[in-house]
């Protein structure tokens, strides 16, 4: 269904990012402290969801958003279905929102992914203080936002790299 | 039936609208699966096979990609050490020189609490075993601070185990499989450590937001805490080991206070998992709430298990010297001391237990043998002279243990007891004050037998003393003893009676229960010559030792 529009597969548009942000996951969880300083922890799913939104509508992206969602829980050994939700609430906006980002410029696309990935840390909190009756410390969420808004280059870089691949839903 | 042919095949479903479907059907899953989750709460069970195939998984891979940065971080250490050397070397020599003076006041400190300790009968936790563990992962995100440790329930790892660094308390262990363990940090948002502050032992709740500085909250009373005051954990829920190193006290620029954690001080790398159990864990709450209620007649007892064992055995009732009922103080002693060792976490809950099993739960050191039936024969006399309880049968029999407890710790139990064991020291305070030095059990053996009839009086005096305090202390006992026979002594417990160790534990034991309900002084010079309960010797040979 995804490759319906001929050069567009879905290993490659879906599986090939949902690995790398696995990898890269994985990579960045390691207890690493460089002068004291632990490393920033980024929320590598962001950027496929808001990219896959972006490229096309697809039924297999949302279910890609919600394993790396529940893979994130699990890895990092949060409340089960917290990412997932936050990551899927993220890409339903982006996918009805689709019309009017489309041939917008960079900056109004970087602002859009700044947008989202706020909602998406939204949720997060809004679910986090449900769940355990405490508001988790702002700075702290806005230190995870601020390396998340960083991976905007390689959303931007799968957009290019797909946007044309089925031109039904330019 | 061809393609065009079918009447629905001009129907399109925009693929918009699909993956609209598609969208609000995850969105449903994930709020499912967030409805049901479990995360934090100390059951294993709550865990999850999911979480737990996906740790098992994680933590060799995990594993693989931090080794190369622990090797990178062992050799930067190595060029830092092989170029600091000489500084390092002035900085260690300093640090020992200090560590000198600290070691002589701890050398001396410990001698101190150890005499403490035995006389007060004091219980300390008994060492806790532990498991070395290296992290392999670690997520530091606003929403989870959770760790992964390479020791599983292969290892004898248990959900909520309490894990410490080499400098103070990490978390404690949500989930475990085999070779991995889940491990949720002070500062998880969903972490709440039960504190005290050592300065002031003012209790408070550490709360994880998920920042470095976990909160302090629900600190009580006046000016609780102070800046740099140090944190430990206080034990209260029994989930966490009572003293364990959290941090220092800080004012958090929000105005809070919080707590700068001891293990931020150098990379969480290796953990040792304490296998600590919650002694919530160890009894079976449902048969607790089965349990009848103690009888009124000993309310001594109740504040006497403060460190109950949790299998104080039954004193069987021995017939004594033509008594039916008479209780015998049998191999119980020993038999409590040791289970009040093995369990003193459980002294609140098995104290309960104890209470509807055993009237006597006092399972300290020095607890009496007679520990579940006097109570029953001692409610006897202590009802009103009305009766002359004693020659009858176990009443004579329990009151005479009673009334050695009484004397010489001074800690008559009942009201009317208390009265009469002040007053009596009173008239004869040289004496008292003898045989607060002696045993309690051997003075009250002594007496009974004088005063109240003979064939209860052996019996009774025989359970509580070794031979080394019965010379020291039959004769001055003699006097307060008929005193306190005749005050319906019996009503304070027969704990101080036996000790439960011969010499290990003085006779005062069973004073730090009594001694709260009395004015008497308690014996000074606890430490020597604990009777035993083990040797049971009848009154008569107390009496014909030369008193000291």
């Amino acid at each position: 269904m995804s490759g319906a529009g001929g050069n567009l597969l879905a290993w490659q548009w879906i599986g090939v990012p949902f690995a790398a942000c696995i990898f890269w996951t994985i990579l960045f969880a390691v207890p690493l402290r460089v002068f004291g300083l632990h490393l920033p922890e980024p929320v590598f799913a962001v950027w496929p969801a808001f990219a896959w939104a972006m490229i096309r509508p697809s039924i297999i992206a949302p279910v890609a958003v919600l394993l790396l969602g529940l893979f994130l829980d699990i890895f990092w050994g949060g409340p089960f279905g917290l990412w997932a939700l936050s990551l899927l609430v993220a890409y339903g906006v982006v996918l009805s929102a689709r019309s009017m980002m489309i041939g917008q410029s960079d900056v109004a696309l970087v602002i859009w992914y700044a947008v989202v990935t706020a909602l998406a840390f939204a949720v997060g909190t809004l679910v986090t203080m449900i769940k355990t009756q405490a508001i988790p410390n702002l700075y702290s969420v806005l230190w995870q936002f601020a390396a998340t808004i960083v991976l905007y280059p390689f959303a931007q870089r799968l957009i290019e790299r797909f946007e044309d691949a089925d031109v039904r839903f330019r | 039936m061809s393609f065009r042919d079918n009447p629905l095949g001009e129907i399109k479903v925009p693929l918009t609208w699909t993956a609209g479907v598609a969208v609000i059907v995850a969105i449903v899953v994930a709020i499912t699966l967030l409805a049901t989750d479990r995360r934090g709460v100390i059951q294993a069970e709550a865990y999850g096979v999911t979480r737990k195939a996906a740790d098992a998984v994680a933590t060799p891979v995990g594993g693989v990609l931090s080794t190369p940065v622990r090797w990178v971080g062992d050799g930067v250490d190595t060029v830092r050490s092989y170029f600091f050397a000489i500084s390092e070397n002035r900085r260690l020599k300093a640090e020992l020189e200090e560590a000198h003076e600290w070691r002589d006041a701890a050398l001396a400190l410990r001698n101190t609490n150890e005499r403490y300790r035995v006389l007060l009968g004091l219980k300390t936790d008994p060492p806790i075993p532990m498991v070395s563990a290296r992290i392999v992962t670690d997520a530091r995100g606003p929403f989870a601070n959770t760790r992964l440790a390479n020791a599983g329930s292969e290892m004898g790892v248990k959900t909520g185990y309490p894990v410490m660094s080499e400098n103070g308390l990490v978390g404690r262990v949500i989930g475990v499989t085999t070779g991995a363990s889940r491990v949720l940090l002070l500062t998880d948002v969903a972490s709440r450590t039960p504190v005290m502050i050592d300065r002031t032992n003012a209790r408070a709740i550490l709360t994880g937001d998920s920042g470095p500085n976990p909160r302090l909250d629900y600190l009580r009373g006046q000016n609780p805490v102070r800046s740099g005051d140090r944190v430990v954990t206080s034990g209260d829920g029994g989930v966490l080991p009572r003293g364990l190193p959290v941090g220092v006290a800080a004012k958090g620029l929000d105005g809070r206070w919080r707590v700068v954690l001891s293990s931020d001080a150098a990379p969480v790398d290796f953990v040792r998992i304490l296998k600590f159990e919650d002694f919530s864990q160890l009894v079976d709450l449902k048969r607790l709430d089965e349990i009848s209620v103690p009888p009124p007649s000993m309310p001594v007892n109740a504040s006497v298990g403060v460190t109950a064992g949790a299998g104080v055995p039954k004193p069987a009732p021995a017939p004594a010297a033509g008594l039916a009922a008479a209780p015998k103080p049998t191999a119980a002693p020993a038999a409590s001391a040791s289970v009040s060792s093995v369990a003193p976490k459980a002294a609140g809950a098995v104290a309960q237990k104890l209470a509807g099993a055993a009237p006597a739960p006092a399972a300290s050191k020095t607890a009496p043998a007679t520990t579940s039936k006097p109570p029953v024969a001692s409610a006897k006399p202590a009802s009103p002279p009305t009766t002359p309880a004693a020659p009858k049968s176990a009443t004579g029999a329990a009151a005479k243990p009673a009334a050695t407890a009484a004397k010489p710790n001074g800690t008559p139990t009942t009201a009317s007891a208390a009265s009469k064991a002040a007053s009596k020291p009173s008239a004869e305070p040289a004496k008292a004050t003898e045989a607060t030095k002696a045993s309690a059990a051997p003075k009250a053996a002594s007496e009974p037998a004088t005063k109240s009839t003979a064939s209860p009086a052996k019996p009774a005096t025989a359970p509580a003393t070794s031979k080394a305090t019965t010379s020291a202390t039959s004769k001055p006992a003699a006097k307060p003893a008929a005193s306190s026979t005749n005050a319906t002594a019996p009503a304070a417990k027969p704990a101080s009676a036996p000790a439960a160790k011969a010499g290990s534990t003085p006779p005062s034991k069973s004073a730090t229960t009594a001694a709260k309900a009395t004015p008497q002084p308690v014996p000074t010079d606890r430490t020597s010559a604990p009777p035993s309960a083990k040797t049971a010797t009848p009154a008569k040979k107390k009496t014909e030792e030369p008193p000291q």
